[in-house]
Formats: structure tokens, sequence, C-alpha cells
């Protein structure tokens, strides 16, 4: 698109332009330069040493665990539930629809409280759990909980609009050429919605990593257990341990960097791939 | 492949439901049932356990009541600044062509991908008490980290991708051919914003404040690290849930969410049904 | 014979009515036949039903004597070109063209094979490489007939198959059809709402209005010989005039043609007139009136040059509109200009008795 504009723009765009830059600027790139400054302030020893401890490896361990689990889960149920939502036709399909951006709708604290109600000392369903002998709160089964109900929209969100602007033609057409529907899931209609499931995904695992509130009141914080790096952090930064809070911060920033650099790589693929192709 | 050799398959076809498929189809129905309706009702439930009567005794004890009132309070400003400041970023974005304009796109998204918890503390590191810049701040008298200021920043730093996203999509979409009209009938450029595209895209704007404003409820990650935490001044609700979880009043802790929980989801409907409205 | 369809009735979910309504029809093995008829008559979904990615809720199918009513979509051995083409985003031109052969596991040199000799067929071989969205409508359209030809299919089905096309592709398009046909003889039914696409291109027309079947017939019958009144006005016709049988001759106004067999006097009639069964006999001014044969004068409203023809906009007597198509010469011939009084008169025209059933 062109620019152009009306009247005596080159002043007024000046003028915008400047503010964008200058709120973007001091709202989200000075920070971000200030915590680089302050992890790496001590050169790149003490920060090699920071990530071979024992406590930070763990705690690095335990999201990535836990990021994985929600990219697993909700991968292939949240596509599945993109189906469902998509092509299916049923009485309380509304309410499904909007159950899906509850996540988002819910403070993590909350999601934290809902969990240890169900599974804390004197929840709901503990005497179950207990019976069956399974430890849920303060353990990883609750965290793992916590960090696929707040990631639970991602992937049905991108996935969904990509199904539907894809309709049924092309598996249609693979009917028709003998596929069966295996074959034409796997071969025509996976294949299509590659994009949105690799963008859901992506978000996914962006949340997963930075998710911090829900798992920190379900984790009970043990260090070398339980601890996740977010976590890990938070309790860095009460015990005054500021390099080992500035080092492991710092590395979640660049995860998210890269994951953010990686969508900003999809959106253009997927851009140019966009047009109505058959 | 023969026509010969095909087998009639009864009223089951191309179009029909197999097995498989109504099986996969059931476990995500069932999942996101387990995952989001028995939270929600959990919530309900724990909070609504001892009664209406004892819910509002929780929530008008003085603590319980500042947090709120300041979580409302911070909500509300973010949401005025926000919805102004990204407005005006989607309309630089959509509108010019600069150097510099890819990076800004992608910047904005930046907040969505940061773990709130590290957002917090870069804004203690820039503007702590130990930072050059706190300490600046802090000779004018202005106290930014551990107070007011600082809440408002943390979650104009989180929901700045919201209102940017949702009225960028609209501007783009909006026929240029419009302001065009406007300018050839001899109106300014801010006429014309004012009077054409403004309007096509308050909806857009109103939205997207509304989304931020419903996120920075619960907000909790950069807060607890930049409120400091004091109660009736600086405690906003979500982290007051927190404390009261740490101190073992799950109860007070299940009516706090609850109400928090109401009015991000109030917001929220108010949001998909302004939405379905404007879709026909 | 390739396709049977016997008393195919369809009721669509929260449709009103019948989509398809006791639709039967023999197509003979080899054939090239065109399903015309106004959008939402009903083609589309007949041939989904023959296809079997619709099922009917009564009626047969049989495919090359074969009763396949209850046969999945895959084993039909059809192949079906999708009025939005369909093709595989994702796949380049040669992976689409492949599909249906490496789903029968077919080796890689026989797909090879089999994709070379079908993209030059369809004039795309240097275009193997790319993907649908680097396509032209035409080329995109060409792909799809390519992939629905590949798995070597008994009945070939088309559903609008030029629709989304410019003109000048269209022509094209249809010609290639119509030859590749020749070369294959694959039996071949096509849809179109286009009058003229299904005559010149098919050898016998199905004419579908309502969810049934009007006439079946060659391009001849049906252009000559409509069935009924919705035949006449949709093939080929612009003017429709009203009147009643009177002395053996149906009066239309001020214009008269014989009269219907068996139409009594006071009987009703629509005539269908096509544009070019007028007879324009000159301007008043300058013709004698023959007494010897029924003439009206008609007012030129408008003349209208399309390419080589010319269309005239009349107004007769009794102020119906008329329409009459003459070539260039032949207006310069006459010294027609707008404004000026003419003697017209009908060569013929398609008569039908009003049907007061309703
Ligand atoms: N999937 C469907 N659901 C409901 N109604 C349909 C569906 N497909 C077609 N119809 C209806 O059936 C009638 C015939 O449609 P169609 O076969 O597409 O006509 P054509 O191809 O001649 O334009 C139309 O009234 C249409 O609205
Ligand atoms: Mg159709």
């Amino acid at each position: 698109m062109a620019e152009r504009a009306g009247g005596g723009q080159g002043r007024v765009r000046v003028v915008l332009i400047g503010a964008a830059v200058l709120y973007v600027g001091t709202l989200v790139l000075l920070p971000a330069f200030s915590l680089l400054r302050g992890a790496l302030g001590g050169g790149l020893r003490p920060f090699v040493e920071v990530l071979a401890r024992p406590d930070v490896l763990a705690a690095l361990g335990m999201t990535a665990k836990l990021t994985a689990f929600a990219v697993v889960v909700n991968g292939t149920l949240g596509t599945a539930l993109a189906f469902v939502l998509v092509r299916d036709r049923f009485v309380g399909k509304r309410v499904l629809h909007a159950l899906v951006d509850v996540p988002f709708a819910l403070s993590p604290v909350a999601v934290g409280v809902v969990l240890l109600s169900l599974f804390g000392k004197g929840g709901l369903l503990r005497p179950i759990t207990d019976a069956l002998g399974w430890e849920v709160a303060f353990a990883w089964p609750a965290m793992a909980m916590a960090t696929a109900f707040v990631t639970l929209p991602f992937v049905v969100r991108e996935v969904g609009p990509v199904l539907e602007e894809m309709g049924t033609d092309q598996e249609l057409a693979a009917y028709t050429l003998g596929a069966s529907p295996f074959v034409t899931f796997f071969r025509v209609t996976l294949p299509g919605i590659r994009w949105g499931l690799a963008y859901g995904t992506t978000l996914t695992m962006a949340r997963a990593i930075g998710e911090f509130g829900a798992v920190l009141l379900v984790s009970g914080g043990i260090a070398g257990k339980t601890e996740t790096a977010t976590v890990f952090v938070y309790r860095a930064l009460e015990d005054r341990d500021d390099r080992g809070a500035y080092v492991v911060a710092t590395v979640l920033a660049l995860a998210s960097i890269g994951l953010l650099l990686l969508l900003d790589l999809m959106r253009r693929k997927r851009g140019a791939r966009a047009e109505p192709g058959g | 492949m023969e026509l010969s050799e095909a087998r009639p398959t009864g009223r089951s076809r191309a179009r029909g439901q197999p097995l498989g498929k109504l099986g996969l189809r059931g476990a995500a129905a069932t999942y996101l049932l387990v995952m989001v309706a028995l939270p929600v009702a959990t919530l309900a439930r724990e909070g609504l356990s001892k009664g209406l009567a004892e819910l509002g005794r929780a929530l008008v004890h003085p603590v319980a009541r500042g947090a709120v009132f300041l979580t409302l309070e911070t909500a509300l400003v973010m949401a005025a600044v926000n919805a102004v400041m990204g407005t005006l970023i989607a309309y630089v974005l959509v509108r010019y062509r600069f150097p510099g304009r890819k990076l800004l796109d992608v910047l904005i998204d930046l907040p969505f991908a940061i773990p709130t918890l590290v957002t917090g503390m870069m804004i203690v590191t820039l503007l702590g008490p130990r930072a050059a810049l706190g300490q600046l701040f802090e000779a004018a008298g202005v106290r930014v980290v551990y107070a007011p200021p600082a809440i408002i920043l943390a979650l104009l730093f989180v929901t700045l991708p919201l209102v940017v996203r949702t009225v960028q999509p609209v501007l783009h979409e909006l026929d240029r051919a419009d302001e065009e009209a406007a300018y050839t009938l001899g109106a300014s450029e801010w006429t014309t914003f004012r009077r054409v595209t403004l309007p096509a895209i308050a909806p857009a704007i109103v939205s997207g404040a509304l989304q931020s404003f419903a996120r920075a409820l619960g907000e909790f990650g950069s807060v607890v690290v930049v409120a400091g935490n004091i109660p009736r001044r600086t405690l906003t609700a979500a982290v007051h849930v927190f404390g009261e979880v740490e101190s073992g009043d799950v109860h007070a802790a299940s009516a706090m969410s609850l109400v928090l929980v109401t009015i991000s989801f109030c917001v929220v409907l108010v949001v998909s049904a302004r939405q379905r409205g404007a879709h026909g | 014979m390739g396709i049977v369809a016997r008393d195919l009735v369809k009721r669509f979910a929260g449709g009103s009515g019948r989509a398809v309504d006791a639709v039967s029809f023999e197509i003979g093995s080899g054939e090239l036949v065109a399903l015309l008829g106004p959008s939402g008559g009903g083609k589309t979904t007949v041939l989904r039903i023959l296809a079997g990615l619709e099922s009917p809720d009564e009626g047969r199918v049989l495919l090359r004597g074969v009763d396949v009513t209850d046969v999945r979509v895959q084993e039909r051995n059809i192949g079906f070109v999708f009025q939005s083409y369909a093709l595989f985003r994702h796949m380049t031109v040669r992976e689409n063209v492949g599909f249906g052969l490496e789903i029968r596991g077919k080796s890689r040199t026989e797909i090879d094979r089999v994709v070379s000799e079908l993209l030059a067929l369809v004039r795309l071989a240097e275009l193997g490489g790319r993907y649908p969205h680097e396509l032209s409508g035409g080329q995109r359209q060409r792909v799809a007939l390519a992939r629905a030809l590949a798995p070597g299919p008994s009945v070939l089905l088309l559903d609008e198959p030029f629709g989304a096309l410019d003109a000048k592709v269209r022509l094209e398009l249809r010609e290639w059809l119509r030859r590749l046909h020749e070369e294959r003889a694959i039996t071949t039914v096509f849809v179109t709402h286009d009058q003229e696409e299904a005559l010149s291109v098919a050898d016998r027309v199905i004419v579908m209005n309502r969810g049934k079947v009007e006439q079946i017939g060659t391009p001849e019958e049906i252009y000559d010989r409509p069935a009924t009144a919705f035949v006449a006005g949709f093939v080929g016709s612009i003017n429709e005039l009203e009147g009643e049988v009177r002395g053996g001759r149906a009066a239309l106004g001020s214009l008269a043609v014989h009269a219907p067999p068996g139409a009594g006097d006071g009987t009703s009639v629509r005539a269908f007139v096509r544009p070019h069964d007028v007879e324009l006999v000159g301007v008043t001014s300058r013709v004698e009136k023959r007494s010897s044969v029924e003439v009206a004068t008609a007012r030129v409203e408008r003349l209208v040059r399309v390419g080589w023809m010319v269309r005239i906009e009349l107004t007769l007597d009794d102020d119906q509109p008329l329409t009459v198509e003459l070539t260039k010469d032949r207006v310069a011939e006459l010294g027609l200009a707008e404004g000026e009084e003419v003697f017209v008169n009908l060569r013929d025209a398609k008569l039908f008795v009003q049907d007061y059933s309703i």
C-alpha cells in the first residue's frame, strides 16, 4: 500500500510516528535492556556459573517438561476441539465455544485457587487421589494441569479459523480421488492447517514457559523439585539471590524473544500462502 | 479400481462418522468440559460455600475492599491510556511506512511472549530504588516502584498488544477511498480521522480496551514484583488472593477469585456480544 | 449405459422442500452431457449424488450398469472437478495431479509418466513445480481436470467448470473439453447455467429447474422444440409476449402467429420469441404496408451495438417491448435510427397455453 495522505501531513506524520516509537521504546525496550544489563553486568562468567547450578537446571528442566506436556495435550486435543467447533453442529455448541476462551478471562491465581480447592488439603477430589495414592497438589500433576489450562485456547483459536477458511472441498476432492478419510486427514487436512497449528503451538509454548501465578500457587515451591523457572526467579528475588534471578529471567526473556521471532517468521510464511489456492 | 469390486458399506459413507472420529471428538469435548467448566463450577462452589453473606463479609474487610478498589482504579487508568496509545500505534503501523516499522510491529507482541514475572523485574531494574532512573524520580519526589504508578506501568506493558492488535486489522480493512473522499471534499487529516476513520474503528478500540481491562484485573506476575504489596495501599486483588492462600485461608482466596472472575467474565461477555453484533 | 439416475430425491435439513425432486435420466457410455438450469435448480446436488458426495433420500444411481447407491465415493472410480477447483494448496501441480495415483499405490515411475503425459495434455508441462496460488484461473482449472483424469476414471463430473473464468479463456477451455472428450471418450457430465455453453459443447442437454428435469434432448431439440414454457424462456429467448387465441391465430397484441394445435378460441397463450425470429420489414415512411402479412408498427427506442450485431429495442404500438437483433450491415441498409417507426413481423414463436392450474 503506497503511502498517501491529504493536508499538511508532513509534521503530523513525524509527530505520530515519534509518539508511537517513543511510547513503545520506553514501555518495552528500555526495561528489557535494563534487565539485560543487570544480568550481563558482571560479564558472561557468572552467567554460566548460575546456569550450572543444580537448582537452576532443575527449574529449567521442569519448565521444559511442563511446556512439552502443554504442547502435546493442547496440540492434539486443541486441534480436535477446533474440528468439533468448526465442523460439527450440535446443541450447546455456543456454550462450548464460549468455554474455550474462559482460561483467558481467568486470573492465574484463580486457576491456582481452583486446583487447590480440588486437590489441596481438604480438597474436593482429595479423597479420590489419596485412595489412588496420587500426589497431585504441590507436585507436577497440578502444575501440568495449571499449564495446560492457561494455554488451552491458543491452538483452538489458531486452527479454528484456518479450518473454517479451508472448507471441506479439498477433503472431498481427495475422497473422489480414492483417498480414505484417514489418508485424507494426514495428506490433505493436516498439511492444510499446519501453519495455524504451528502458530498456535508456538503461542502455547511461549505462554507455558512464562506461566507463573497458577504454578506458584500449586507448586509448593520445593527447590530442585517442584520449581519452574519462573517460580525459581520469584524465590531467588525473595532470597536476595539477585544474580540467580537476573540470569534465569534473562534466559526466559531470550527464549520468549526467540519464540516471538519464530512467530513473526511463521506469520509471514503463512501470509504468503493465505491467498486462495484452489 | 474396478467398480465391480466396490463394497456397499450401508448408510455410512464419506459423510458418515467413523467411530474413531467420534471418539476423538468426544474426547475433545470432554477435555474442554473437565478442564474449563469444572474449575469454574468449583470456584463458584467454594466462593459461595458459606453463603452470599459470608462472601460479602469477606469483601467488606478493609484490606479486601482496598485491594478491589486499587485493582479497578489501576485497570481503568491503564485501559484509558491503552485505548489512546494503542489506537495511535495501530494507526501509525497501518498508515505510515518508515524505517523501523517492522521492528515496531514485532515489538508490540513482545509483552505477550515475555513472562509477566520477568516484566515486573524489568520495571524494577529500571525504576527501582537502586536504579539510576529510579533515584532520579525519587529525588524529584515521585515514587514509581512499590507504588500505584508502577502497577499501571506493568499493566500497560502486559496489555500493550490488545488494543493495537484489535484495531490494526479493522484499520487495514477500512476502505481508504472513504478517507480520500473526505480529503477531496477539503477535510484536513485530523477532521478526516475524527469524522470518518474514528467512527469506523471505535468498536474495535472499545473491544480492545475492555479486553485489556479484563486482563488487568487478574494480572499477578508483574504486579507482585513491582507493587510492594502493602495492604490497603499497593495490594491488588490478585496479589491479595495469593496472600490468603499463603496464610492458609483458601476460602477467602476463593471468594476474592470469584469476584475477579465474575467481573472479567462480564467484560468478556460484553466484548463477545459486541463482536457478534458487529458481524450481523 | 454409462450413468443411470433413477427417481433421485434429496431434501436438505433446514431447506424448504426438495432440492432434487424425482430426477431420472440415462447417459450412454462415452456421452458428453450438460446439466443446464438456473442457479439453485439442483444441478450441483445431482452431480454430487452421482459422485457419492451426497446420498439421495430416495432413488438409485448406476454407474456402468452397477448399482453404486451405497458405494463410498472413494470406490466409485469417478473424476470430479469442483467449482472452486479444490486444488490441494500445499502441493505442487505435479503432486496434485499424481495424488490419485499415489493413493492407488502406483509406482513412482508410472506416476511420473502419467503426470507428465497429462500435464502435456493440459499444456502445463512447464508449470509442474508451481503451487496453485502461483497459477491463473484457467491454469488452475486445467490442473483440476488433469488431477481428475489421472487415475483413469470411468466417469468425469464437472461442476460449473468454466464459470469463474473470463470470456476468452472460457471459450478456449470449452473447445478443449470437447476435443479431450473426443480423444478419450470418457462419459462426461458437466453442470452449467450458461445455455450457450451447454448447447455448443454437449451431445445432449438435461435442463433442470426447481429440482425437476424439464427436458432432455440434443441441443437442436432443446433449442427448436422446447418442451415447456420454462425451457423456451431459459434457452435463447428474450421476448415474452402474452395474448390469446382468436380465429385460429394466436393474437399477441398487434402481432399474430399461428395458434398452438388444439387450442380453442379464447385460450390464453404465452409466446417466446427469439430476437432473430422478428422480421424488421422496414421504416414506415419508406415501405408500403403489405396487407397480406400481419405486420405491426413499432417505435425504435434504442440501438445498441454489440460487436458485429446490433440489438434494437422496440416498443410495439400496444406498448409491449420487443428486442430484435440484426447485423450492422442490415441496420445500415434499412436506414434505422432511434425514434423512427418501423413495421415488424414474427417469423416464428414458441407458444405455450397458459397454465392456470396453480
Ligand atoms: N448442503 C445444503 N444444505 C441445505 N440446502 C442446500 C445444500 N446444498 C444445496 N442446497 C439447496 O438445494 C437447492 C439446490 O442447490 P444446488 O444443487 O446447489 O443448485 P445449483 O447447482 O443448480 O445452483 C438450493 O435451493 C440450495 O439452497
Ligand atoms: Mg451449483
